[in-house]
């Protein structure tokens, strides 16, 4: 069957804008019910949102729920695993499954709650320190300066959402008409290749947007109808570049690829340029603000900031417009009220009460506020059913574990099953509790954790969710989404005695499923 | 991203003085950059690969070419404000890579001044009025004459047949007068790799550059943009080549106010400026520190001593200038002088003192000059030390608590934060973390409640090259060290380099240009430095590998 897209040409779509140029807002009436489920080719395939926030250090009693873990499952003979549901305890206004994890009861309502999952014990296997691509697997964007970590530079892979923007598993011939990926923030996490198309090249990062109101405008903007008796104008800009490279003129090897790369872009260009924005995208509004305009370190405008992301990605979800989208918030966005150096004055003294309260009251933001709006504006009948959230995964990863700069247990909250292929609603424990090898005890007993799974484990569960196979995304015989090294001894990490090395039993297991939390 | 970087190296600590595997020996040695550079005649520099013109070379050729086209600068500009170059990417000049918001919006700015400058009120300034007549037996000389003489500034070289002929085709068959076609031709003239890109493919074999290619090159150095009527004119007949006439250009090129501006972004980039802290002086103390390098570069030209030890106050805001003590100054008189003995040079400002909070902050301010102002590696940190400060003490100076927490004896950390980093910052101690010198530094309890206060030391062994052991008390002495030393010029000789050529150096196969470049900074100063980049092989030449 042929793939069915209804295009819009500029004078359509400026009738259309008309109304939403005045601002309506975004209803989910307005949205085609039977936009995806009724369409056999137009399926509702997932959406992978990733929040990513830098630093760590929120103590774990405050991030994760006291709720009893009640199932248990052994990964190995000597490594038990533990789940149970998330418990929510309710005040007159407040909803709480953890100190940091709380929100008004009507944004973190119980339906809410068994749509989410907590897990704890996820690690990068190496003193990574700090990174802005290990959140997506580039373990090699950390700025670290010594051990594995430094090492880890020289070896650079795509950020999983550049990994999935590019694979033909993910999009397939349904490649979104002008983002394949929306990039967003101020935090650098996304990586991808020179050469995206062909997988080739050096390894750098995705630039990405600075303004929502402009990302807004390039993902839902039809361009102009060409006229039709010219020929399109990328076609020749991709002819001039084309008849360099392929002249008689001398170049180097090194100017080649350069422009062969240029080339590749410029065919992205002209596919997006002739794909069409997908009907259901003309029910959506531009956005009422502009993320470039709310920087200041004012909490309120921090959240605003970040909503308006929200805002673009959740219509690009629904439409169909593009189904990745990362956020990357900075240190320098204030979700509490705090003048100064967030990085030495705070982050570093995360066991400092005061601090502390800092670092729990700027998460609890980030939680209410920007992860559970994204959860809300996706929460909607996407006319089979369910909702887009339900089809969907959101997760928010932190930089570090609960010490700052560690990568121990680093806590993640996710959103949504995937259409079932994740169970939700629970808090799951991977540490290796109790046993010693696994011990870490940054500075006091009293912050004492324990190492657990790979977090390359997650991210290849992440993979399988959004549709991906083993041979997708593995490379060079590794198993799991990410660098397969592991600290040497002789340092405070537990590393070298709970991972080994890096072909033992945990890097064995890195592509399979996690326990209680993909069942496929 | 850096300065992480920077407090990352501080907070996980420092290695043992041996060298890491990864690391070459010469670089395994703290403290160690050179203050001269070996001269290998035979040496030959790392090839460039196609080098992409920055959003801001990008910006400005757009400009001035738009203005050329109108010959109307006033006119031009309020074209220029619709073509949505806001939505450009911001790029530096070390960062090579190409991504899809530069191919998207380069094309997407092309197009919208094509369809401007074809308006029907333009495009008869454009073309000409052969463009708007209704004479068609002009209109096949309009449309070749326009993609000749257009054409060529757009790719900063003259069109050949081979060229015209591509561009012709663009326009259509029919050469009767179309805006729509001549925006097209606009647009892929805008996008081709001859505008977005440095195309250079030299003249002969021995890697010499064509006058074209040569112009460009000085044109972007010096003002971040395309050439004007008198390179262009020099590279048509070709006399640029000539030494005197190069030389005569560069001395134009560098008294133009554009070479300001295009200056702000070394020093800019050399002094990492945009990674001062936010705060209400934050704006006021970079243009002071732009402003103080450019009068030391331009308006009263010297050399690195003269800014490391400067008493003159280039603050221009009220707020600023009464940190300081003094009156704000106004641009253009000779700059106030400031309180005797207390803001000895760049180091003693606001733009390297603040640190967004009272707080001064020694090992940021140590690590900084350590590694941006001498050029020295620091090692990298043993594997896994762990990120941990000590609880925050109270009733200690910050100079006593970074003591305790990185100078433990036998702990990691203090190798480096003990020699190299703390006595570097510690020197600065005099100065809070507003830029506000002090004697004494008040101390607060974990309630924000007054302490008292206890008298900063600003006495150190800073150890600028490995041997030296002398003392220094304060900013001053240490910057008497500094100059001394030779690593300051030497440093800044590097930095430009980078800036020059848009990679990173390599001692052994760039010693020859950075020691020009070093000891014409060392010998004339700031501005003979900026002069001395013309005359290298580096710039004139292009080497081609396979």
């Amino acid at each position: 069957m042929k793939r069915r897209v209804i295009s819009l040409d500029r004078r359509q779509f400026l009738v259309g804008a008309s109304g939403f140029a005045l601002s309506l807002p975004v209803l989910s009436s307005l949205l085609p019910g039977k936009a995806y489920g009724a369409d056999p080719i137009l399926v509702r395939r997932p959406c992978l949102y990733w929040l990513a926030t830098n630093h760590g250090g929120a103590i774990e009693s405050s991030f994760f729920p006291s709720t009893t873990l009640t199932e248990s499952q052994a990964l190995f003979s000597d490594h038990p695993v533990a789940a149970g549901a998330l418990r929510a305890t309710l005040t007159e206004s407040i909803t709480a499954i953890s100190p940091i994890l709380r929100a008004p009861r009507d944004v973190l309502s119980e339906r809410r709650v068994a749509q989410l999952n907590v897990l704890r014990g996820l690690d990068i296997a190496f003193g990574i320190g700090h990174h802005s691509g290990g959140h997506l697997g580039n373990y090699a964007g950390n700025e670290s300066v010594g051990g594995v970590a430094f090492d880890a530079q020289s070896e650079p892979r795509p950020t999983l959402d550049q990994l999935l923007a590019w694979s033909p598993s993910f999009y397939g011939e349904h490649a979104p008409a002008r983002e394949r990926a929306l990039v967003m923030g101020r935090r650098a996490v996304s990586f991808g290749y020179s050469s995206p198309a062909l997988a080739t090249g050096t390894i750098q990062n995705v630039r990405a947007a600075e303004s929502s109101l402009a990302l807004f405008h390039r993902v839902f903007a039809p361009h102009d109808s060409p006229e039709a008796a010219r020929v399109p104008v990328v076609d020749r800009v991709l002819g001039s570049y084309k008849r360099l490279r392929d002249g008689n003129r001398r170049l180097s090897a090194g100017d080649r690829r350069r422009l062969d790369d240029h080339m590749d872009r410029l065919a992205e260009l002209q596919r997006k340029l002739n794909a069409a924005v997908p009907v259901a995208c003309a029910g959506f509004a531009a956005p009422s603000g502009d993320s470039a305009l709310h920087v200041s370190p004012d909490p309120d405008d921090a959240v605003r900031y970040a909503q308006l992301y929200n805002e673009v990605a959740a219509a690009a979800f629904m439409c169909g417009a593009s189904r990745i989208a990362v956020l990357g918030l900075s240190d320098d966005q204030r979700f509490v009220d705090f003048t100064g150096d967030w990085h030495a004055d705070v982050a570093h003294f995360w066991l400092d009460p005061g601090k502390q309260d800092l670092i729990a009251r700027s998460y609890q933001r980030v939680f209410a506020d920007v992860f559970l709006d994204m959860a809300a504006r996706l929460d909607v009948d996407d006319g089979t059913g369910s909702s887009y959230l339900d089809g969907s995964l959101l997760v928010w990863s932190q930089e570090s574990g609960m010490s700052t700069h560690d990568p121990v247990s680093i806590p993640i909250v996710t959103a949504g099953s995937v259409g079932g292929a994740l169970r939700t609603g629970q808090a799951i424990d991977y540490r290796r509790v109790a046993h010693p090898d696994s011990r870490f005890q940054p500075l006091t007993a009293a912050a004492e954790t324990f190492a657990g799974v790979l977090y390359n484990q997650f991210l290849a569960n992440v993979l399988q969710a959004m549709g991906m196979q083993r041979t997708d995304y593995e490379r060079w015989g590794h198993r799991g989404y990410g660098l397969t090294a592991v600290e040497h001894a002789g340092t405070s990490l537990p590393f070298a005695e709970h991972y080994r090395d890096a072909s033992s039993r945990y890097f064995q297991i890195a592509s399979d499923p996690l326990p209680f939390f993909f069942q496929g | 991203v850096h300065s992480r970087a920077l407090v990352l190296v501080v907070l996980v600590g420092c290695g043992a003085p041996t060298a890491p595997a990864h690391m070459a020996p010469d670089e395994s040695v703290p403290a160690r950059a050179p203050v001269t550079f070996a001269c290998d005649e035979s040496a030959v520099g790392a090839p460039i690969e196609l080098r992409r013109l920055t959003m801001t070379q990008y910006r400005n050729t757009l400009r001035d070419l738009t203005r050329w086209s109108l010959g109307d600068a006033a006119h031009a500009d309020a074209v220029l404000a619709l073509a949505g170059f806001e939505a450009l990417p911001i790029d530096r000049k070390l960062d090579q890579t190409i991504d899809q918001a530069h191919v998207d919006e380069t094309i997407r700015v092309a197009r919208q001044l094509g369809a401007l400058l074809t308006a029907p009120e333009r495009l008869a300034l454009l073309a000409g009025e052969c463009a708007i007549d209704a004479d068609a037996s002009n209109d096949e000389v309009c449309v070749s004459s326009f993609i000749r003489t257009f054409g060529a500034r757009a790719l900063r070289r003259p069109l050949d047949a081979d060229d015209e002929r591509f561009y012709r085709v663009i326009y259509g068959d029919d050469p009767s007068p179309s805006a729509a076609a001549y925006a097209d031709v606009i647009t892929v003239l805008l996008s081709a790799p001859e505008s977005l890109y440095f195309v250079e493919h030299g003249v002969d074999q021995a890697h010499a550059l064509s006058p074209y290619e040569l112009a460009s090159r000085l044109s972007y150095h010096y003002w971040q943009t395309a050439p004007d009527d008198a390179l262009w004119q020099a590279a048509e007949d070709g006399s640029l080549l000539d030494d005197s006439v190069l030389q005569a250009q560069v001395e134009r090129l560098l008294s133009d106010p554009r070479a300001r501006d295009a200056m702000t972004e070394l020093f800019s980039e050399w002094l990492a400026l945009d990674e001062v802290p936010s705060g209400q002086l934050r704006e006021p103390a970079l243009q002071e520190a732009l402003d103080m390098l450019a009068y030391y570069t331009f308006t009263e030209p010297a050399g690195v001593e003269a800014l490391f030890t400067s008493e003159r106050s280039f603050a221009r805001g009220e707020a600023l200038a009464r940190v300081y003590g003094v009156p704000p100054w106004d641009g253009s008189a000779v700059p106030p002088v400031l309180p005797p003995g207390e803001r000895p040079g760049l180091l003693t400002r606001a733009w390297f003192l603040t640190s967004g909070s009272l707080s001064s902050r020694p090992i940021r301010r140590g690590v900084f000059v350590r590694r941006k102002l001498l050029c020295d590696e620091l090692a990298p940190p043993p594997s896994g030390v762990s990120a941990l400060p000590p609880a925050p003490a109270t009733g200690r100076t910050t100079r006593q608590v970074v003591e305790q927490l990185t100078e433990q004896p036998g702990t990691a950390c203090a190798y480096c934060h003990a020699s190299l980093i703390n006595p570097l910052g510690f020197a600065f101690e005099g100065f809070d973390g507003l830029g506000q010198a002090r004697d004494e530094q008040a101390l607060f309890d974990a309630t924000g409640a007054p302490l008292g206060t206890l008298p900063v030391d600003t006495t150190t062994t800073p150890r600028v090259t490995p041997e030296d052991e002398t003392l220094a008390h304060g900013p001053a002495e240490l910057a008497a060290l500094m100059l001394q030393s030779g690593k300051l010029e030497a440093c800044l000789a590097r930095n430009y380099f980078r800036f020059a050529f848009g990679r990173l150096d390599d001692a052994a196969r760039d010693g020859c240009a950075l020691e020009r470049l070093r000891s014409s900074l060392s010998k004339g100063g700031l501005r003979a430095m900026l002069a001395e980049v013309a005359q290298l092989p580096e710039l004139r030449e292009r080497r081609f590998e396979p």
